[in-house]
């Protein structure tokens, strides 16, 4: 049993007054920070959930919004949130990218089917158009393994700075999760597994650290794991928070994403249960400290009053000069749900980050 | 200049009379309009596609009237879905869906029910399930979850609850096989009462089916 009721923002709007006189101000304890989103998504009736951003390496102008919908398959948004390309591609629940060469475009994007249990590929052209990779999808239970594993879920990207050796990372609803290297000849995709890693229940949201050589995973109902990112590293879990605390104060964890900006570096991880962003330090100590909470709130546009997957990048973009955070945005008009854009430098400043 | 006391009070009548119900409590659900039934139905209220949800659900007040779903306004959607498992040598019916989105009190609000058994197919109609906790349940057992969410002034307000007893009665369920076997289409129909701890809940319904899935 869920109740979700964003107090934070409650308190800030029109019917504090009203508000606070029925539910109590006890009840406005422990609100985090508010900021507001500049932008979103055209929305759509399906089922959106992760979102990924592609930076423009010629000019941030054209870069572009990557969304799953769990409906329909992978849409790509302008920095307007207007759709300029759609794959019908199936079920795919999770995205994620990294700059990639090997099939003839400048980034490789990459997600989870859920109908197959498959990743499927996309090759993203200079100018911010997504094609299908060739091949396109590729099985993510490696040969031999498939006792007791059932139902794909989340799904990441990985690179090695100092090698430049690409790794896909997909996850099972029944805790597994494997690493593939990705590579490629003559534009055509080849997958090969390396290993596998566990959790105890159900993960979804992943991210790799690659400058730290870390993997993030979140456990739905439990909390964040760290691996190391090497596939010849031990693949022994490292404890970084567990729900109950003070940025997870109750499940789901969604989607995790990493920001860095040369100086400091946060992980990011979406706290379903209380529909706000958890942002941790990544400055060094052994286990990220906890900064605080975001919400997103009604301003201009609609807040985020009911989440799933998130991205950040920490690249300048036009209107987002230390970068952006997207999330997803469960309710909106129309019973229809998109993706938020929003400013880093707000949430860097409301949190004194 | 001075407004009459009289002018005055019309004005704020008026303005709470147009004032939408949850500007005084956002949290609340609104009842429907023209709400024809006094009471919570005695037993399924026939094969008119219709919705109704007469109760308590955590305290929390439902009285939600679409006896003609047909007629009545401010419905986005409303449809039912099923659920079928992979199971040796075909497929197992274990959960189907309701889910109604209609504006409510001038919020866009989202109500829906869910029931899980072994294989609703293995029954025959009409059936009694006693409503319990297991997921999945064997035989004349079900359970039953109910859902609902909307969103007021940027606060999301949501709810998932779980936990009822007392009886379903799917009282019909039809459709026309795919190549498969499974049907994605047809009515399914039933009636609700249940209980869990305080909470006393009435469901009526019937909803044509738009879709089903496999898990697998």
């Amino acid at each position: 049993m869920k109740l979700r009721i964003d107090l934070a923002r409650l308190r800030t709007g029109l019917f504090a007054t009203a508000v606070s006189a029925f539910l109590g101000e006890a009840a406005f304890a422990q609100t985090g920070a508010v900021v507001t989103a500049l932008a979103e998504t055209e929305a759509t009736t399906g089922d959106t959930d992760d979102p990924a951003i592609w930076v423009a390496p010629a000019s941030g102008a054209g870069s572009r919004i990557i969304g799953t919908d769990k409906t329909f398959g992978l849409r790509v948004y302008d920095l307007n949130g207007e759709t300029l390309q759609e794959f019908a591609s199936g079920k795919i629940n999770n995205v994620d990218l990294r700059a990639f060469a090997g099939t003839g475009g400048v980034a490789l994007v990459g997600a989870s089917k859920r109908e197959d249990d498959t990743m499927v590929f996309f090759t993203m052209s200079e100018a911010g158009v997504m094609t299908p990779a060739s091949p396109h999808a590729f099985a993510a239970i490696p040969p031999g393994q498939a006792a007791g594993i059932d139902d794909i879920y989340g799904f990441a990207m990985q690179s090695d700075p100092a090698t430049g050796r690409l790794f896909a990372l997909a996850n099972f609803k029944t805790g597994q999760i494997f690493q593939w290297e990705i590579t490629a000849q003559n534009g055509q995709l080849s997958l090969t597994f390396l290993r596998r890693l566990d959790v105890g229940s159900q993960p979804e949201g992943m991210v790799s650290d690659d400058q730290a050589g870390m993997i993030y995973v979140g456990e739905e109902d439990v909390g964040v794991w760290r691996f190391a990112g090497d596939p010849a590293a031990s693949a022994a879990a490292f404890e970084v928070d567990l729900v109950g605390s003070e940025c997870l104060p109750v499940d789901d964890v969604e989607e995790l994403a990493i920001h860095d900006d040369g100086t400091k570096r946060h992980l990011v991880v979406s706290a379903q249960g209380i529909d706000k962003a958890a942002i941790y330090r990544l400055d060094g100590a052994e286990k990220p400290v906890c900064a605080g909470l975001v919400g997103i709130g009604a301003g201009a546009l609609d807040g985020v009053s009911e989440t799933d997957g998130l991205e950040v990048t920490s690249q300048p973009l036009p209107g987002y000069p230390e970068g952006m955070l997207v999330m997803m945005d469960d309710q909106n008009e129309g019973y229809s749900t998109n993706f938020k854009m929003i400013s880093w430098a707000e949430v860097r400043l409301e949190l004194g980050l | 200049m001075q407004i009459p006391y009289q002018t005055a009070a019309a004005a704020l009548v008026l303005a709470l009379v147009s004032m939408p119900v949850w500007a005084e409590e956002p949290g609340k659900m609104a009842e429907t309009v023209g709400n024809s039934l006094t009471s919570a139905p005695a037993e399924w209220l026939g094969a008119q596609p219709h919705f109704v949800m007469i109760g308590t659900i955590n305290g929390t007040a439902f009285n939600v009237q679409f006896t003609d779903i047909a007629a009545a306004m401010g419905i986005a959607s409303f449809a039912a879905k099923r659920e079928y498992l992979v199971i040796e040598g075909g497929f197992a019916y274990i959960d189907f869906e309701v889910a109604l989105e209609a504006d409510i009190g001038g919020v866009e609000r989202t109500v829906e029910i869910e029931m899980e058994n072994e294989n609703f197919a293995k029954q025959s109609l009409p059936a009694d399930f006693a409503l319990q906790e297991a997921e999945f349940p064997a035989g004349l057992l079900s359970n039953l979850e109910t859902q609902w969410e909307w969103e007021v002034g940027g606060a999301s307000f949501n709810e998932e609850v779980l936990g009822w007893t007392g009886v379903m009665r799917l009282q019909s369920d039809q459709g026309a096989p795919d190549d498969k076997g499974l049907m994605g289409d047809g009515m399914v129909s039933g009636y609700i009462n249940a209980v869990r701890g305080a909470d006393a809940l009435v469901i009526s319904f019937t909803a044509p089916v738009t879709e089903y899935e496999i898990e697998d």
